[in-house]
């Protein structure tokens, strides 16, 4: 896997109109999106060898996008892993290059589900042993962990809630962010409780939003615009779809997809400068902190007391605000490399975290599902 | 809208077990060939393929997990909010998604004993729920 490390760098990033977008459908946050990331690399539409797309935006993700951008791709991939999509598409993209399928890959995501009001998940098929218990999806299932990581390692609602307190600081030094303002402790758990032992501040934010990310081959990365961000690592892998079949309410995939990331990348947890997972809620923070190695299974709640993940902190985590505060237009994977490209490159002023040179960015999809896996790296 | 939407999914993975719920029977299905029981039911073993067989479950296990839901976004529930959410482990070794009924949320605790309950009509049939021992 180690022969993988470093054949493709990303070479533009970029988000389209975040947060209420009126009435500007998926594709057009896409194409937008898009456009700047292209643009940014350097990269004419024409070059683009490869589509990449997921969400609940079509029925055929690749092909209606690319459709829309006049693009016929040689490669196209519409793995649907819910959140983490998107790390997995860097993982394809890198096979690929490696392979000599293509050069220049182009990935994409995009939702408008604040303005239309789409409930999370109504896409998805009744599951006949589920939906009769009422659990509301997918904040319930989270809530199952979460009761019984509290349960076996004396988890508190305090430590949950320094997460979302910490996304909140880190928002408020981004100019994109969505939810800005002060937020305390007693502010999470004084927020309605939804399923317990979540509140309503535990929860990420449902906004519009898309994101467009351009990968490409070593050769093709030396005659862009920008800095390349080289792929040093990716894993993935999925556990289950219905939370009913997790092996383990306290153990993810990214036990495994981080494993394999760090040993193609030949790196250790404690070599890593900068932290994007997945903050669906703020129980995916912990349980991802855990199973990456970043600490031992149940420190996770200890592990982010006295705002340690925060600005000022002493490990920098999810810089952009994350879902719980900067934007989580349903699928968030494709925003957690954004950011962490955008921390090599040293481009996050007031939120940038000084001299990093490694960044990991962990996307989990559906019910702590599906985990994906991206090292990254600057020269 | 419910109960509709959730019994037009019943095909032949699933139709014996909705069928035994009329006889207030949690049916799971077993596997002779590595001996392990399963659920929800499959067309084979998910553990080696080979052919299952259904069997009658005690209908005894351990509460795993559980959430007191206080807000649903589904209007078929808004009228038993709050209720509890829970995973049991059932002796056999499945999981499944359930309720608790018959427990208040202070005396709730993961571990406890747990037992089918099957007091809940869900149209023709009967919910697979749990209660306390």
């Amino acid at each position: 896997m180690s022969k993988l490390s470093r054949q493709a760098a990303i070479v533009g990033v970029a988000e389209s109109e975040l947060g209420k977008v009126g009435d500007k459908n998926p594709l057009q946050l896409q194409a937008m999106a898009a456009r700047a990331a292209l643009r940014e690399a350097g990269i004419e539409k024409q070059e683009v060898e490869a589509i990449f797309s997921a969400g609940p935006y079509a029925y055929l993700q690749t092909m209606t996008i690319a459709e829309y951008l006049g693009i016929t791709p040689k490669y196209s991939d519409s793995t649907s892993l819910g959140g983490s999509s998107f790390e997995a598409h860097i993982e394809h993209a890198v096979a690929g290059i490696y392979a000599g399928l293509f050069d220049v890959a182009l990935i994409t995501y995009g939702s408008n589900q604040r303005s239309k009001r789409v409930r999370p998940g109504s896409s998805i098929a009744v599951n006949p042993f589920e939906a009769p218990y009422g659990m509301p999806f997918p904040v319930g299932g989270y809530a199952l962990a979460a009761q019984r990581h509290m349960e076996l390692y004396g988890t508190k609602p305090e430590q949950l809630a320094e997460v979302a307190v910490a996304a909140r600081k880190w928002a408020n030094l981004n100019p994109k962010a969505y939810a800005k303002g002060e937020l305390a402790v007693e502010d999470v758990l004084n927020s309605p409780l939804i399923s317990s032992p979540l509140h309503a501040l535990d929860c990420c934010l449902v906004t519009d939003g898309g994101g467009a990310i351009v990968i490409v081959s070593d050769r093709k990365a030396k005659e862009c615009r920008t800095k390349p961000i080289w792929v040093l690592g990716t894993g993935e892998t999925h556990t289950h779809l219905n939370i009913s079949e997790m092996p383990d309410l306290t153990i993810t995939g990214a036990r495994e997809s981080g494993e394999r990331a760090f040993a193609m990348a030949g790196l250790r947890p404690d070599e890593i400068d900068v932290v994007q997972v997945y903050d669906s809620f703020t129980i995916t923070v912990i349980l991802q902190l855990e199973d990456l190695g970043f600490c031992e299974k149940g420190e996770g709640g200890r592990f982010v007391e006295n705002q340690r993940i925060a600005p000022g902190g002493t490990f920098p985590l999810n810089t952009s605000g994350g879902g719980l505060s900067y934007c989580h237009p349903g699928l968030f994977g494709i925003f957690l490399l954004i950011e962490g490209v955008r921390q090599l490159r040293g481009e996050c002023g007031e939120r940038q975290v000084k001299n990093a040179r490694t960044a990991l960015c962990n996307g989990m999809g559906g019910v702590l599902s599906s985990s994906c896996t991206v090292i990254l790296g600057r020269d | 809208m419910l109960v509709e939407d959730v019994l037009n999914t019943i095909d032949s993975d699933t139709r014996p077990f909705w069928e035994a719920t009329k006889r207030r029977e949690l049916l799971i299905q077993y596997c002779p060939t590595c001996n392990t029981h399963q659920f929800y039911p499959r067309i084979v073993c998910k553990n080696c393929l080979s052919d299952v067989e259904w069997t009658t479950s005690k209908g005894k296990g351990t509460l795993y997990s559980f959430s007191e839901v206080q807000k649903v976004f589904n209007p078929d529930f808004k009228e038993k909010v709050p209720f509890i959410v829970a995973m049991v482990e059932l002796d056999e070794g499945p999981r499944m998604l359930t309720n608790l009924v018959g427990a208040e949320i202070e005396d709730v605790k993961i571990g406890m004993k747990v037992q089918v309950d099957f007091s809940e009509s869900f149209g023709e049939y009967n919910l697979v729920q749990f209660r306390p021992v």
